[in-house]
């Protein structure tokens, strides 16, 4: 760590005035203390009691920093966190207050990404204010460098996550391609290939999962084009594919059948099944004054299919799998026949020691279907304890559909 | 109580709708405080019956550790150390007697001296 990072990060050089902090607190009267006296920091605060406040509070403003406690009335601070890292990308520094003051705790509580862990008791106000500080300080830096990251990646001549042409050497391609077009009299054409759900994906499974699938995505348009045609990353979830030799609506047709047909997957993340689809736009320039009016012809088009999509499959129901699709219908491999049930039950992920409510829908000795209470990412391996009375057990997930699972019983297979 | 969140003199330089705000919250904390120790007593009535320790026990974990969480920045540490030696206590397998009546006595009285 060099001296001038650590000057950096100090958190002197922070001046609070007018900066906003997020208290996310299940005690409703320690979170209106806690803001009275940050304001007297002249912090401007916003609370937060459960996650799904706080994504309100985030989603319409996202504050310099964010005080989590550690132990919410029935959640846990980690795995908030970490649905939190997965949600935003431009995440605000956290700090985890907390009760708990094990070291064990504070040790993950870094290891998880946290900028820094304060345990609550004999806590001082001034302790909080020198760590939002410091962790605004850090936050800052690492952002400056993101950003310088960036704009190096905009100048390079390829994307590193797709391996195509970057936004910029796409440009350029364009551009000349429009320019010999203009020159010789002849024709080109220009597909705009979006992932459609790359957003949501990346919402409910994380970036890292999302960015997987980009890649897969951008791989297929690859192996679709001709050998003389190219394609780059025009934006996060977009891609352009130009064809600038024997170009004519018949072939142009083919293509767009072809890209559609081929984009069309499932991808599975572990045993979650996602159906991928592409939106697709293409432009052909004699249709068009230039290249600038062929690019806003494309960017409406997308937008007018990206709405029939979102009309289509409503704000919650991203996924348009059917209820028991392909890999993912347990039916043939269930070992004994399933009661239909609606027991309450909960999963406890052990990571976390997180509880997730959920039901019980139909169980049988080895296994059962599962619906949650909205749609999430789980890992493979997690306990479940089904009624209140019920043992805890561990269980496999064998399928994952929206906001439905399917496991089994490990004990019943031993 | 010695021990506020924020000495006398800072508090008296606030301006005085945030003064009156924090006291507000300080006495609202004192009577959500008073009202933790009438379950105290009761867990500890509760206590006494046969089979009924370990659940007492874990409700007065609970409410320990909430006043270790909350009494620190309401200013009132020593609440705060008293409730964290009886959680502490507590959570010690097989504890003496001795050692949660002594907890116990310095978390009432810590709670007694609230005002």
């Amino acid at each position: 760590m060099s001296v001038t990072y650590e000057q950096a990060t100090d958190g002197s050089g922070i001046n609070l005035d007018g900066r906003s902090v997020c208290i996310v607190d299940d005690d409703n009267l320690y979170r209106l203390h806690l803001s009275a006296l940050l304001g007297q920091a002249h912090l401007r605060t916003m609370e937060a009691g459960d996650s799904d406040s706080l994504a309100t509070v985030l989603d319409k403003e996202m504050p310099d920093c964010i005080l989590l406690d550690y132990n919410l009335e029935s959640e846990n601070g980690f795995r908030l966190h970490e649905q939190l890292r997965l949600r935003y990308k431009n995440l605000s520094p956290v700090i985890m207050l907390s009760g708990d003051e094990s070291q064990r705790t504070a040790i993950k509580a870094f290891r998880m990404g946290l900028y820094d862990f304060l345990p609550k008791r004999n806590l001082r106000i001034d302790e909080i204010t020198i760590a939002i500080k410091k962790s605004i300080a850090r936050h800052e830096v690492e952002a400056s460098r993101d950003d310088e990251v960036s704009e190096l990646r905009k100048k390079a001549l390829f994307d590193d996550l797709t391996g195509m042409y970057s936004r910029a050497e796409l440009d350029k391609k364009q551009s000349q391609v429009s320019a010999t077009a203009l020159h010789q009299g002849s024709k080109f054409a220009v597909f705009s290939i979006s992932l459609a759900e790359y957003r949501k994906i990346s919402t409910n499974f994380g970036v890292a999962n999302a960015d997987e699938i980009l890649r897969s995505f951008a791989a297929k348009i690859r192996a679709n084009i001709r050998s003389d045609d190219f394609c780059g990353r025009y934006d996060e979830d977009t891609f352009h594919y130009v064809m600038d030799r024997n170009v004519s609506i018949p072939v142009v047709n083919e293509r767009l059948a072809r890209l559609n047909e081929q984009l069309t997957f499932s991808h599975h993340l572990k045993s979650v099944e996602l159906r991928i689809s592409p939106l697709i736009g293409a432009a052909i320039s004699s249709d068009h004054a230039g290249l600038g009016h062929m690019e806003q012809y494309l960017a409406t088009e997308l937008s007018r299919q990206r709405q029939a999509l979102a009309t289509q499959s409503g704000p919650e129901d991203w996924s348009t799998l059917p209820a028991a699709a392909g890999a993912g219908d347990p039916k043939e491999r269930r070992r004994s026949s399933r009661m239909r049930t609606l027991k309450p039950a909960y999963i406890a992920l052990e990571e976390w020691s997180s509880k997730i409510n959920c039901t019980v829908r139909s169980l049988s000795e080895g296994g059962a279907r599962v619906r949650l209470e909205r749609q999430m990412a789980l890992p493979e391996y997690f306990l479940i304890k089904i009624t209140a009375s019920g043992p805890l057990r561990r269980v496999r997930k064998c399928w994952h559909v929206n906001d439905e699972i399917g496991i089994e019983f490990c004990d019943a297979q031993e | 109580m010695a021990n506020q969140t924020m000495s006398a003199s800072k508090l008296d330089q606030l301006p005085e709708a945030a003064r009156a705000r924090i006291e507000q919250l300080r006495l609202l904390f004192i009577e959500r405080s008073k009202g933790h120790l009438v379950q105290i007593r009761e867990l500890l009535v509760k206590r006494q019956s046969a089979g009924e320790v370990q659940a007492a026990d874990a409700d007065l974990m609970t409410l320990a550790h909430s006043f270790v969480g909350t009494s620190g920045i309401f200013g009132f540490q020593p609440l705060g150390e008293a409730a964290f030696k009886l959680e502490n206590t507590v959570r010690e397998t097989g504890y003496s007697e001795a050692d949660f009546t002594q907890a116990m006595a310095g978390l009432i009285e810590q709670l007694n001296a609230l005002d």
